[in-house]
């Protein structure tokens, strides 16, 4: 009895301190990004780098990450799309599947070596923000398709039945009815693959960014700066550029934009999961 | 309508055999029999829904204004477009209710004014135009079990199809839905020909002017409703009727 009551006791203990590690990293996390609240000033937003502001990255990172947007949003859906909806479950398929969920589990540095040989080398395209844009669709891509998926597997086959018995053909049935229903399902995997791309420092290490650069990118083929990529200059090669109250806004400026994108993700999400839940 | 020696096979299951049947046009013919006879897929070869299954084979000819639609140079898509279907479940798309009703004319290319007007008509039909005419632009999942069904019926009759098959209808409906759905269809009798798949021998008597009686596959008696009911000529068909087996 005293055993067991021991073993209690301990475990209750080692819970409530993992527990309480997590509270004190989280917190001190909280504690770390505060000491930059007093650096989110419009002018610090808005001036250029050579003025100690971040304009360039801040608009850097929408560049990326709307450019790379662009192009994995509809190649990520219309695979989702092929999957579902035309492919018959055979080898083959099961192969995409298996391929689509390891490449979800490749690490971004590797995906930054690829798009460096493949994209700036092979296809010459250079260190630039057009390689960023494709290096960053090939890392989002998995994480597309599998939320248009999960969300096309969710919508009843008797929808579809409904559609084909009224004499839609595929394409009609897919435009109509599949492609809005399963536009929530297209927002969230967008929004999450803003998110990745925002705060994805690895991969655009190599492909898209040259701290030299000055002033925005004026074609696809210019270099870009981005948050991560200028925080991990700052840190690493330039200490003492900013102030430190300035390199902790500057990564405040990045939590805050890469944890609003998930939180309106997940809001979608659960919104959709509601209205589906009660319709079905 | 006319079925000529129809057999139809998942995989290697042989679902219908050899099933004759000649559906009387402008009449409400009703299909009986037990669980997993083939009244469903009898049902769905008639608009070549059925090839929508995997590893189905059909073999045989259903005619339709003297042309057999499984012939090679027709689209199934034509097909289903001129034969409405309604199901067991009530199915609207997840769209509004006016979304639901135009969706088969949309996908026929037609547009503007026309829509409402036929809307307005089909909801007419189904009596459910002074219920919702204020909700139109309402999800058709906010409708009652009853009312989706009837919706599904607007939809399927807003093209003007010729035939109208109905697995089940009232199947997933409370008595009083099911007698307002089995009025509408005796309303459109008239209008449109009519085949409906039920398990419910009494709605098959009560609504229906032919019956056909399926077994294993098999069609096993034919005839005006009255007539197989009441002086069956098959034993099988009489035992079904009774109660013996179903």
């Amino acid at each position: 009895m005293r055993r067991f009551n021991f073993f209690g006791n301990l475990m209750l203990a080692v819970c409530g301190f993992s527990t309480a590690v997590l509270l004190v990293i989280f917190g001190y996390i909280c504690y770390l990004l505060t000491s930059g609240v007093n650096a989110l000033r419009l002018n610090f937003l808005f001036s250029s780098i050579l003025d100690n502001g971040i304009f360039e990255p801040l608009i850097g990172t929408f560049y990326l990450f709307s450019g790379a947007t662009a192009i994995v949003a509809p190649l990520g859906t219309l695979t989702a799309i092929y999957m579902v909806e035309y492919s018959p479950r055979s080898k083959l398929t099961r192969l995409v599947d298996n391929a689509i969920n390891n490449l979800a589990c490749v690490p971004s540095i590797i995906f930054g070596m690829f798009g460096f040989t493949f994209f700036c080398k092979f296809m010459g395209l250079g260190i630039s923000m057009l390689s960023g844009w494709l290096t960053m669709a090939c890392m989002m891509l998995p994480i597309m398709i599998r939320s248009v998926e999960e969300i096309l597997r969710m919508i009843p086959e008797s929808v579809r039945e409904a559609a084909l018995a009224l004499g839609a053909t595929k394409w009609q049935m897919i435009s109509y009815v599949i492609l809005p229903s399963a536009m929530p399902g297209i927002l969230t995997g967008i929004i999450l693959s803003i998110a990745r791309i925002a705060g994805e420092t690895a991969a655009v290490l190599f492909t898209a960014c040259f701290y030299t650069m000055r002033g925005l990118p004026k074609t696809p083929l210019d270099p870009i700066l981005t948050l991560t990529y200028y925080l991990y200059v700052m840190i690493l090669f330039k200490p003492g550029y900013l102030d430190p109250g300035e390199v902790f806004g500057l990564a405040l400026v990045l939590f805050l934009l890469t944890t609003t994108l998930s939180s309106i993700a997940f809001a979608v999400r659960a919104y959709y999961r509601l209205r589906w839940g009660r319709c079905m | 309508m006319e079925t000529i020696n129809l057999n139809v096979w998942y995989g290697k299951l042989h679902v219908l055999k050899d099933v004759n049947l000649k559906i009387p046009s402008g009449k409400i013919t009703a299909i009986i029999g037990p669980s997993g006879c083939g009244k469903s897929t009898l049902l769905k070869s008639l608009n070549r829904l059925v090839e929508l299954i995997p590893e189905t084979r059909v073999q045989g000819k259903v005619m339709l204004n003297g042309h057999n639609i499984y012939d090679s140079n027709i689209d199934p898509i034509e097909v289903r477009r001129r034969i409405g279907m309604v199901f067991q479940k009530p199915n609207p798309l997840p769209k509004s209710i006016f979304e639901n009703v135009v969706f088969g004319l949309r996908i026929r290319g037609i547009r503007g004014n026309e829509l409402h007007e036929r809307v307005k008509k089909a909801l007419e039909v189904v009596g459910l135009w002074n219920d919702i005419k204020n909700r139109l632009r309402d999800s058709a999942f906010n409708l009652s079990v009853g009312q989706q069904q009837r919706l599904c019926i607007a939809r399927a009759i807003v093209t003007e199809p010729e035939v109208i098959l109905m697995d089940e209808p009232c199947s997933a409906l409370d008595p009083i839905s099911t007698a307002k759905i089995e009025e509408l269809i005796t309303s459109l009798r008239s209008k449109y020909t009519i085949v409906i798949v039920t398990h419910n021998i009494q709605q098959a008597y009560r609504i229906s002017d032919y019956t056909a009686f399926l077994y294993m596959g098999r069609l096993i008696e034919f005839g005006p409703t009255k007539q197989l009911f009441e002086r069956p000529k098959e034993k099988l068909t009489k035992a079904y009727l009774s109660g013996t087996f179903g």
